[in-house]
């Protein structure tokens, strides 16, 4: 077992400090240069001494932001949440560069991809990487669009950043967590940042519903999740996910128990992740939490919350395959249906894109159930679309909620291919790519997940798909339907003329100010040259389809 | 049976009751304090079965910081106490599932354990424990600090008093100290919210 290598949590630790930063930064309100020039200062010197060391990438990292630091309080004087904004964004950056480069490193020639870190804490492998990538590239595009936002809401508070940093770090760790301390920590930290994330709106009495409801519904599934832990300790005697695997294959374990063990750890995992029976927070939550941070729920939990349902399901319990395949691909196929059906009635379009995010678990459980290398980066590459296709369509309805000052339903953007074309047209592909459509970032995903399902031989589940997806682009293709066959209302509700840079020639169209529509045309990028030039992503997702088991 | 097997079943009876009377009692104050008996009796079941060091630490962690904790938010958020405190009206089903998940747990334990023999064993030195959290675990023990960091922060965000943001104070209002409520609801609605709230 190797030592403990502070470069296995590279970015982890970037953004860590960071949010430390931050913090500081928002206690030193009238003097930040008190915090920002030592910490530079000391970043730089950091920094030389890595790249001196061989740590060339890392080291230039660490260096570029030491310079940032105390320029951001120049260049920004007197904008203390822009300084805090372009902080966690230079962060997430920054993690998201040293991703890659690990990445690189662990794939290219001498690297190991697949080795434990931290005494067995940790594994450095494909499916850590790849929620890396997912959470930091959510995370960092979250900021830019929620800032505005924020800002006229009254709610961007100096430690939005540091919550959403560390957020990021706690969904990052659960993508590597590889002993059930460690597990049961990380998620931990991530909840506490998102329970407060979506309570920020303190006067708003949908955003304390949202929180509540997420904080008692998650402290269950965290009770559910522990008790099923400690059960599986009991019986394995271990605490490390794969010497638990290697003991759940003896037959010397008590079954009883591995049995409630596996239902219990299966229910909570189940609850973070939404499947079927267990979204029932969902909507509720999504719809009430600020939008940016429900943004960074949908993509980002979502992804980090598989990462550890593909962990425990197939380096814990690979002996119990047959147990648990068909109960999961039971759920699957409910979150498929259910979710898709549901959204058919509703009017919100926060809460249709909750219901969207029920079945799009459906989907991304196809990929586990089929317990295979493909299934593992099917899983992955999907998650990683389905963020990308959820950040757009959450970037449009920012952009028409900042507008209107309320509630975003199907009625508020009818008639938006007229008064805002590019907006309505953006949503339309972020749509698309939800339901699945070729040439967008969706269908890739969809295609590489329904594959590895009927390669493992699930094929009634992968009908159970199709026929989910034809239901989904319905409402779809009714929300598109809207926008654009429909006439705008006459009288537009259009309030306040505060906007900080929005010209108000014409009162219906959305405020786009420059990182809300710099995030969301990101977003949309990125679904089109996925669905575009699917083989890069492809490619990666193959390679680095490696569990530490 | 020896007299250790008596007074480890007293103690396990005295901290079932207290839990029960957590449960069942109207008065919110009643029932953390009920609390503290309950987790108090944990710790000398621990006592009992000679785990003296997790006896202490559950003494200290949730006797003395977490029930104390309670009473603090209590007295605080100055949330309603009385008998007519919150209540979900869900007995029977609150029952029901509790009972079937005691039955099936304690059926498991039985079941898994019923026919070994423990031997008694001498607990492991506590300078043991402190090698194995700081050179095994020592990541997730880090990654604690931050789990209280994110706490924290999001404590100071929840109850922090609002002003406006980045450096430019609201109006300040005035807090009535009785609201009338037929007032008009118009006139101050700020002054209003934060009473209620």
């Amino acid at each position: 077992m190797s030592d403990l290598q502070p470069g296995q949590l590279a970015p982890e630790l970037l953004a860590t400090a960071a949010a430390l930063v931050l913090l500081l930064l928002a206690v030193s309100r009238r003097r930040p240069q008190l915090v920002m020039l030592p910490v530079g200062l000391g970043s730089i010197a950091l920094g030389a001494w890595m790249v001196l060391g061989g740590a060339v990438v890392p080291g230039a990292v660490v260096g570029l932001l030491g310079v940032a630091a105390p320029l951001l309080p120049v260049l920004l004087p007197g904008r203390p949440t822009l300084q805090q904004a372009w902080g966690g964004g230079l962060a997430l950056a920054g993690a998201l560069v040293l991703t890659g480069w690990q990445l690189a490193v662990a794939l290219g020639d001498g690297g190991a991809l697949g080795v434990t870190g931290w005494r067995g804490s940790i594994a450095v492998d494909g499916l850590a990487g790849f929620t890396r990538i997912t959470v930091y590239l959510s995370a960092l595009l979250v900021i830019p669009m929620g800032y505005g936002y924020l800002q006229e809401r009254r709610i961007n508070r100096a430690e939005v950043e540091p919550l959403i940093l560390l957020a990021a770090v706690g969904m990052a760790l659960l993508g590597a967590a590889n002993d059930l301390v460690t597990i049961v920590v990380a998620l931990e930290v991530l909840s506490f940042a998102l329970y407060v994330l979506a309570g920020l709106a303190r006067r708003d009495r949908r955003s304390q519903e949202s929180s509540l409801k997420y904080f008692v519904s998650g402290a269950v599934a965290s009770a559910v999740l522990l008790y099923g832990m400690a059960l599986l300790y009991l019986a394995t005697g271990s605490l490390e996910l794969p010497a638990i695997g290697a003991a759940l294959g003896s037959v010397l374990v008590p079954a009883a128990l591995v049995a409630v063990a596996l239902v219990l750890v299966a229910v909570g995992v189940a609850f973070k992740v939404a499947l079927a029976p267990f979204h029932l927070w969902a909507p509720d939550v999504y719809q009430g939490a600020p939008t940016s941070v429900t943004a960074l729920m949908a993509a980002a939990t979502k992804a980090a919350a598989f990462a550890l349902l593909l962990r425990m399901a197939l380096v814990a319990f690979p002996a119990l395959g047959d147990v648990w395949a068909p109960a999961l691909a039971v759920l699957a196929a409910a979150s498929m249906l259910y979710g898709a059906v549901a959204a058919l009635v509703q009017a919100d379009l926060k809460r249709i894109l909750a219901y969207s995010s029920v079945t799009h678990a459906g989907y991304a459980a196809i990929g586990v159930v089929a317990r295979s290398t493909d299934g593992l980066g099917a899983t992955m590459t999907y998650l990683l679309t389905y963020a990308v296709g959820s950040l757009a369509a959450f970037g449009v309805v920012i952009a028409v909620e900042r507008r209107r000052r309320g509630e975003v339903t199907l009625a508020t953007i009818r008639g938006l291919g007229r008064t805002s074309p590019l907006l309505a047209g953006i949503l339309a592909l972020a749509l698309l790519s939800l339901a699945g459509i070729p040439l967008t970032a969706g269908f890739v995903g969809k295609l590489e997940v329904f594959r590895a399902g009927v390669a493992a031989g699930w094929t009634w589940l992968v009908v159970i798909g199709v026929l989910s997806s034809v239901v989904a682009a319905g409402f779809y293709l009714r929300i598109a339907g809207v926008m654009f066959l429909e006439e705008a209302p006459d009288a537009a509700p259009a309030t306040g003329d505060a906007d900080e840079d929005g010209d108000d020639e014409d009162a219906r169209l959305p405020v786009l100010s420059t990182g809300l529509s710099a995030a969301t045309a990101l977003s949309a990028a990125l679904v089109l040259v996925v669905g575009l030039q699917p083989a890069l992503l492809l490619e990666l997702a193959a390679q680095a389809s490696v569990l530490v088991r | 049976m020896t007299g250790l097997d008596l007074v480890l079943l007293g103690v396990g009876l005295l901290t079932a009751a207290s839990a029960v009377m957590t449960v069942i009692s109207r008065n919110l104050v009643h029932a953390a304090l009920f609390l503290a008996v309950a987790l108090a009796g944990i710790a000398g079941v621990f006592l009992v079965l000679r785990a003296d060091f997790l006896a202490l630490v559950q003494l200290v962690v949730y006797v003395g910081a977490v029930a104390v904790l309670f009473l603090f938010g209590l007295m605080l958020t100055r949330a309603p106490i009385g008998r007519e405190a919150l209540d979900s009206q869900h007995r029977g089903l609150a029952l029901g599932v509790s009972g079937t998940l005691f039955a099936v747990l304690s059926w498991l334990i039985v079941d898994a354990f019923g026919n070994v023999r423990v031997e008694e064993v001498a607990g492991p030195r506590i300078g043991d424990l402190g090698i194995a959290l700081f050179r095994d675990w020592v990541l997730p023990f880090e990654v604690l600090s931050m789990l209280l960091l994110a706490a924290l922060v999001g404590a100071i965000v929840l109850s922090r008093r609002e002003d406006g943001e980045s450096g430019e104070p609201e109006p300040v209002v005035p807090i009535a100290l009785a609201v009338d409520p037929d007032a008009d609801p118009d006139a101050a609605p700020d002054a209003a919210g934060e009473v209620r709230a």
